[in-house]
């Protein structure tokens, strides 16, 4: 486990003190279970499957918080990265439908090159069930009033 | 100095009580060949050390003049060798005149001579006593010097440390110079609410001491001083300080306080916050508290010691002469500029103190921001008088423990909260108090004052620390989340005052003292020691530190070290300072002044004599030689450990004893910890292979390139360097520095065509018997393979 996640040249987790700074600065870990302490600690026990089959890593926005407030110079979101991708291989993910939104990025990606954002919204929203359909268009509606949306 | 020189004779005395040597080589042999050697006297085997017979016959040859150097070879006691040198002390030998050669700890007849060659081991004792007998022909009569001292002491920092230090000198009956860059005595303890463990005031115990102070007419306190410079040596320091103007005259004022009313300038004591948003009542009441009510004129601080009274003329408007033509006593002296003042001291003790850590710095707890986020330091203040907040949170390891901060613990800030938690409980028990935490680190009976908060009401530990702290609308609260991670749950609370548990750094006037008088400091810039062996000793023989300025502690710690530090200056507060002949000596005819001794002296004992050729301070010197190995020509030397006599025994070797095959190894072993793994080694019956020679050396650092030179062009076929393993030598840095100086050495070796492999540095620690005997064994093999040395003949 520690061997995979080393040739992606990942900053130890073992160093962490689980503090649990990153977890309360964290602005969505409240959306989920688990906190990026907790994904710390699953790894710190080797417990690599539990931490892949977390929801958490899809949540992640790589937005830094964490990595800026440890005091001991942990890279997590390089360790979400790491286990987003070994979550991939292994087949090891809980969270399907949150998958959507990467795959319909990556495939966009890999036929155009780029992005649209219309498309990817549409693609991702028409993708499953959307959970509040009413509120989205309207939401659309007012980005593509303000020029958000091209 | 102009002697005529005696010829060496030398009575060699081979001790063998039990025959072991006798059986384990020939000894017969060994005897005829040393009767014969060169300025030997006498030659015998003893069994009985003790014999009178024996004392008697050479006393009487010491008498006569018949023998003047002794070399005993065998195993003595270190009582043995202390007695048999008292002994002929007193018939006019000279300590320093005798040589011990104990062949058993080089490997010879220690393990019962199974699978032995015993003419190896012959010719090996031979060579020893040899090695022996040619030092002991150049040994001279050493007499120990004393130099005059002054039995006076400088203490610098009059906090708890250095006021506690005082009175103890002052108890010993010596003379104390106690002098602080405050106005005041006291420190930063005096500024504390409550002691921890036993929530006493910490005013009362300063108090007591600040008393005795007053009673004695050994200390003098100089306070609003600064250490200019100090110059002499250990014994002899001379110090110049510099005073600050006080504009008060110290022996009119009798602190009546007309002056004090009638100043109209009030300062602030530091910057408070800047409150952003509305202010509840309660925490106008904490600003208030927070906010010091000094006159530019007042009572000398943090404690009124000196009574008078001083004044802080940057906040004085120009023309302003109110205290003058309010003071009775006409103390007030405007007109005072900054003075300086010589002391002679025998030794320094630093007792500089620390500073707590910036915490705004640690920008996402919000201290500086908002007014209700205070630090451990302020809360003090707060507590003699807490306002009535209802919620308060306590932040540990602010700053510490933390890689962007200060990398370390502070140790001390656990147990202060929590203290400062169980006094609040008392004053306001229906205060709730939320304690943020990684981990509590209360060690000792620090755990009983855990125990006690923990069975308070309303104090919750939450284990986790938050992220950041954010003002709640405009209510004057704080909102703070955090994970507690036992949970796993997210906490979000709303808090009136926020505590935050800041570390300490070494103070202000610690780094300026380091730089003034070069004093090693280490990563986090405190005072460097070695630790585990003399803790206070800095690295300037003579000056000692001691409490917080080493490292954060707590009260009583620091009492106890500077306590420590006071007890290792001791030895410098005697009317002499006892100095080992066995110092180095320049030779002056030799020296080319290149200061290479100066710079890597680890003790900078080193200064220039009255013609600019270095020369040792004594009573700064260790003795541990360093300069000897450094010295690119050769020419200082230990007494008693000189150049030549090392020579000499590397030149006694014959490389080519048991066949020009077998390679020859002479190693330097420090005498602090290789030396006793060697010898251990032997005395354990480890197979010593009879290819290895060593010569004891005072630290590695103390072999010269000239002498591993010399062994290499004597046909010697490997050179083994040990000394301590980094970070542990006694003398600093003496394993470090033979490691850079291989670079000059591997040079030297290759414009002799000789392999730079041929010499080796070791790291040994004292119980690393084993490792020796397989370093060496593996040594043997390489140099095997290496083919031996062209010089070998």
């Amino acid at each position: 486990m520690t061997e995979l996640l080393h040739t992606e040249t990942i900053p130890q987790f073992s160093i962490c003190v689980q503090c649990g700074r990153c977890s309360s600065g964290c602005p969505v870990a409240f959306e989920s279970e688990d906190t990026p302490r907790k994904i710390i600690r699953f790894l710190q026990w080797g417990w690599l499957k539990e931490a892949c089959e977390s929801p958490f890593l899809w949540l992640c926005a790589s937005c830094q918080v964490c990595s800026v407030r440890c005091p001991r110079g942990v890279k997590i979101p390089e360790i979400m990265l790491a286990l987003r991708r070994t979550a991939q291989q292994k087949g090891w993910i809980m969270a399907g439908e949150k998958l959507l939104f990467y795959r319909t990025f990556m495939k966009m990606v890999k036929k155009k090159g780029r992005i649209s954002e219309l498309h990817l919204g549409l693609a991702t929203a028409l993708g499953k069930m959307p959970s509040h359909p009413i509120e989205d268009a309207l939401l659309f509606l007012k980005l593509l009033k303000r020029g958000k949306i091209r | 100095m102009e002697k005529t020189k005696v010829p060496s004779k030398v009575g060699l005395f081979i001790f063998d009580p039990g025959g072991g040597l006798a059986r384990a080589i020939d000894l017969e042999a060994v005897l005829q060949k040393l009767t014969k050697a060169k300025n030997v006297a006498r030659c015998e085997v003893i069994r009985d050390l003790w014999e009178t017979n024996f004392h008697d016959s050479i006393k009487k040859d010491l008498a006569a003049g018949d023998i003047n150097r002794i070399l005993w070879v065998g195993r003595f006691s270190p009582d043995q060798e202390k007695k048999i040198q008292s002994e002929l002390a007193s018939e006019g030998l000279n300590p320093y005149l005798h040589e011990w050669c104990d062949l058993g700890e080089q490997g010879i007849g220690q393990n019962g001579g199974d699978g032995v060659d015993r003419g190896a081991e012959t010719q090996k004792a031979l060579i020893l006593i040899q090695m022996a007998l040619a030092r002991t022909r150049l040994l001279e009569p050493l007499e120990p010097l004393s130099l005059p001292a002054v039995d006076a002491v400088l203490i610098v920092g009059a906090g708890v440390a250095g006021l506690h230090t005082a009175t103890s000198f002052m108890d010993l009956g010596k003379r104390v110079y106690l002098i602080d860059k405050e106005s005041g005595v006291g420190g930063k303890v005096a500024s504390l609410s409550r002691l921890y463990p036993r929530i006493c005031d910490p005013r009362c115990g300063l108090e007591y001491e600040i008393q005795k102070l007053k009673e004695s007419d050994k200390v003098e306190v100089h306070t609003l001083s600064l250490i200019k410079s100090l110059a002499g040596s250990p014994g002899n320091f001379e110090v110049t300080i510099e005073k600050r103007p006080r504009y008060v005259n110290e022996e009119r004022c009798n602190a009546c306080g007309e002056c004090m009313r009638a100043c109209p300038i009030v300062i602030p004591e530091q910057s408070t916050p800047i409150p952003l948003f509305s202010t509840a009542p309660a925490l106008q009441g904490a600003m208030n508290l927070l906010k010091s009510r000094k006159k530019a004129i007042h009572p000398a601080t943090p404690m009124p010691y000196p009574s008078a009274f001083v004044i802080d003329r940057m906040h004085c408007p120009p023309e302003c002469r109110e205290c003058v033509k309010a003071c009775p006593t006409q103390a007030v002296e405007l007109e005072q500029s900054p003075s300086e003042a010589v002391f002679r001291v025998g030794t320094v003790i630093l007792t500089t103190g620390w500073d707590p850590y910036p915490l705004s710095k640690v920008e996402e707890y919000g201290y500086g921001l908002y007014p209700n986020v205070i630090s451990n330091l302020e809360m003090e203040r707060l507590l003699e008088n807490p306002p009535e907040f209802r919620e308060l949170g306590f932040i540990q390891c602010a700053g510490s423990r933390d890689e962007r901060h200060l990398n370390y613990c502070s140790s001390v800030c656990c147990s202060a909260t929590l203290k400062q938690v169980r006094y609040l409980k008392e004053k306001a028990p229906d205060a709730r108090c939320y304690i943020f935490y990684q981990d509590i680190r209360t060690p000792g009976f620090d755990e009983e004052l855990y125990q006690q908060v923990k069975s308070l009401s309303d104090v919750i530990f939450i284990r986790g620390n938050p992220s950041t702290v954010k003002p709640e609308g405009d209510t004057g609260k704080l909102r703070i989340r955090a994970e507690d991670t036992l949970s796993g749950k997210e906490v979000s609370l709303s808090l009136d005052l926020l505590v935050l548990a800041g570390g300490m750094t070494p103070s202000d006037g610690s780094r300026d003292i380091a730089q003034l008088l070069n004093l090693p400091q280490n990563n986090f810039g405190f005072f460097e020691s070695h630790l585990q062996c003399h803790p206070e000793e800095s690295q300037r023989t003579g000056i000692y530190v001691g409490g917080a300025c080493r490292g954060p502690m707590n009260v009583s710690q620091s009492i106890e070290s500077s306590h420590r530090a006071a007890m290792e200056a001791l030895a410098f507060l005697n009317e002499t300072v006892l100095i080992e002949p066995t110092y180095p000596v320049v030779d002056v005819t030799k020296c080319d002044k290149c200061k290479r001794c100066m710079e890597d002296c680890p003790f900078t004992a080193f200064y220039f004599d009255a013609n600019g050729f270095p020369a040792p301070d004594l009573a700064k010197c260790r003795q541990c030689g360093n300069c000897m190995g450094t010295c690119p020509i050769a020419a200082i030397s230990l007494r008693h450990f000189t150049i030549k006599q090392t020579a000499a025994r590397i030149q006694a070797i014959k490389a080519s004893f048991i066949g020009k095959e077998e390679p020859v190894i002479l190693a330097f072993l420090c005498k602090n910890d290789a030396y006793y793994a060697a010898r251990s080694a032997a005395d354990s019956g480890l197979p010593i292979p009879p290819n290895v020679f060593f010569i004891k050396v005072p630290c590695a650092g103390s072999v010269s390139n000239a002498l591993v030179a010399d062994a290499i062009s004597f046909g010697i076929d490997g050179i083994l360097i040990a000394g301590c393993v980094d970070g542990q030598c006694h003398y600093v840095k003496g394993n470090q520095l033979v490691k850079t100086r291989s670079g000059d050495l591997s040079d030297k070796l290759k414009k002799m065509m000789i392999e730079p492999e041929r010499v080796r540095f070791e790291n040994l620690e004292i119980r690393d018997s084993r490792r020796y005997v397989e370093l060496v064994n593996s040594y043997i093999r390489e140099l095997k393979a290496m083919g031996p040395n062209p010089f070998k003949v």
